[in-house]
C-alpha cells in the first residue's frame, strides 16, 4: 500500500465483508467527491450523480484492488474527473440559473449571489467547450488546486504534458470568456 | 515564477471563486452510496466492473460470442474430422453426383522422395 493509504485499508476491510468500512469510506471520500464535481459542473444535481456513481466504481472496484498500485484518492480523483468531462461534453447548452449551486453565505446580496452563480456557470461551460485533457488538467490544476507531480500520477502523463496541458487550456479560456467579461463583471481593458 | 506572472490569464479570481465553493453531502446522497455499497457488498460477483483488459485468449472467446460459440465449434471440428476418418459411403456417392466423376487425392507421394535426395 503506498505510504500508508488508510482509504486503501478501508476499501480491503470492505471488500472482506466489514460492515462498518462503506461508512467510513463514504464519509472521507463522498465530500471531497462532491465537491470536485460541483467545482467543474456547477450544477448541485449532475455533482451529486457523479458522486454516486464513482463511490459506486468504488465499491464496484473493491474485489479486485490491487494494493500497492494507486492510493484511493487518487484513483477517484481520476474517475471523478473522467465522468465530469463526460457530464461537460454531453452538457445541453443554456442551463438555467437556478441549477447552479447556491453559494452558502447568507450575507450575500441576491445581485451578488446571482453575479457569482453566472460566473461560476460561465467557466464550467468554458470548460465544457475545452479539449477534454485540457478540461481534465484545468480542473485539476486551478479548481482542485493539486500540484502538477499529482496531476501527472491522475492523468498517467509527465509533468511536462501537464504543464502545457494547462497553459494551453488556460489560453483557450481566455479566448472563450473574453467575449462575457462585461457580463462576468470584469472591467473593460 | 508564478503561473500568473508567465501568463496574462485574466480569470485567475474565477478559479478561485469555484474553489472557494462550499458543498456538503445530503442525508439522501449518503443513504443512496451506503445503499450501493450493500448492495456490490452482498453480491460483489454480479457487479464486477467489466475488466479492460482481458488478455489474448478470453479477447478471443468474447469475440467469438463465448463459450457457447466455442462449444459449436468445438463440436464442427470433431464432425469434421470424423467424417475424414470414416466418411460414410452415402457421401462419395454424394460427391460423384455433385462433380459427375470420383476425384482421388494422393496424401503421400508414390516417389520416394529420400531416395531421390540421397540419388
Amino acid at each position: 500500500m503506498p505510504s500508508h493509504d488508510p482509504d486503501g485499508a478501508l476499501l480491503l476491510a470492505y471488500a472482506n465483508g466489514d460492515p462498518l468500512a462503506a461508512r467510513d469510506l463514504t464519509a472521507r471520500l463522498a465530500p471531497r467527491v462532491l465537491l470536485q464535481a460541483v467545482r467543474m459542473l456547477a450544477d448541485r444535481a449532475e455533482a451529486e450523480d457523479v458522486t454516486q456513481e464513482a463511490m459506486l466504481r468504488l465499491w464496484r472496484s473493491a474485489a479486485g484492488w490491487r494494493q500497492g498500485e494507486a492510493k484511493v484518492s487518487t484513483w477517484l480523483y481520476r474517475v471523478t474527473v473522467n465522468l465530469c468531462t463526460d457530464r461537460l461534453r454531453h452538457r445541453g447548452r443554456g442551463m438555467a440559473l437556478d441549477d447552479v449551486t447556491e453559494p452558502e453565505d447568507p450575507a450575500q446580496s441576491a445581485a451578488a449571489a446571482m453575479q457569482e452563480r453566472t460566473r461560476l456557470q460561465a467557466l464550467s461551460d468554458a470548460l465544457a467547450q475545452l479539449p477534454e485533457r485540457q478540461a481534465q488538467a484545468v480542473a485539476l490544476r486551478h479548481l482542485e488546486g493539486l500540484g502538477n507531480p499529482e496531476i501527472a500520477v491522475i492523468m498517467d502523463i509527465t509533468t511536462e504534458a501537464v504543464e502545457s496541458l494547462t497553459a494551453r487550456g488556460r489560453r483557450a479560456l481566455a479566448t472563450i470568456l473574453a467575449g462575457r467579461k462585461a457580463e462576468l463583471g470584469y472591467e473593460d481593458d | 515564477m508564478t503561473e500568473k506572472d508567465k501568463d496574462n490569464f485574466a480569470f485567475y479570481d474565477l478559479f478561485a471563486e469555484a474553489r472557494g465553493v462550499a458543498a456538503e453531502p445530503g442525508e439522501d446522497l449518503m443513504v443512496r452510496i451506503l445503499a450501493d455499497a450493500a448492495r456490490v457488498q452482498a453480491r460483489p460477483e454480479a457487479v464486477a466492473p467489466v475488466l479492460v483488459s482481458m488478455g489474448g485468449w478470453r479477447n478471443w472467446l468474447a469475440a467469438i460470442g463465448g463459450w457457447p460459440a466455442a462449444g459449436g465449434i468445438a463440436l464442427a471440428t470433431v464432425a469434421g474430422v470424423w467424417i475424414g476418418v470414416a466418411a460414410p459411403t452415402g457421401l462419395a456417392t454424394l460427391a460423384s453426383g455433385v462433380w459427375g466423376e470420383t476425384v482421388t487425392v494422393e496424401l503421400y507421394a508414390d516417389d520416394d522422395l529420400l531416395g531421390l535426395l540421397e540419388g
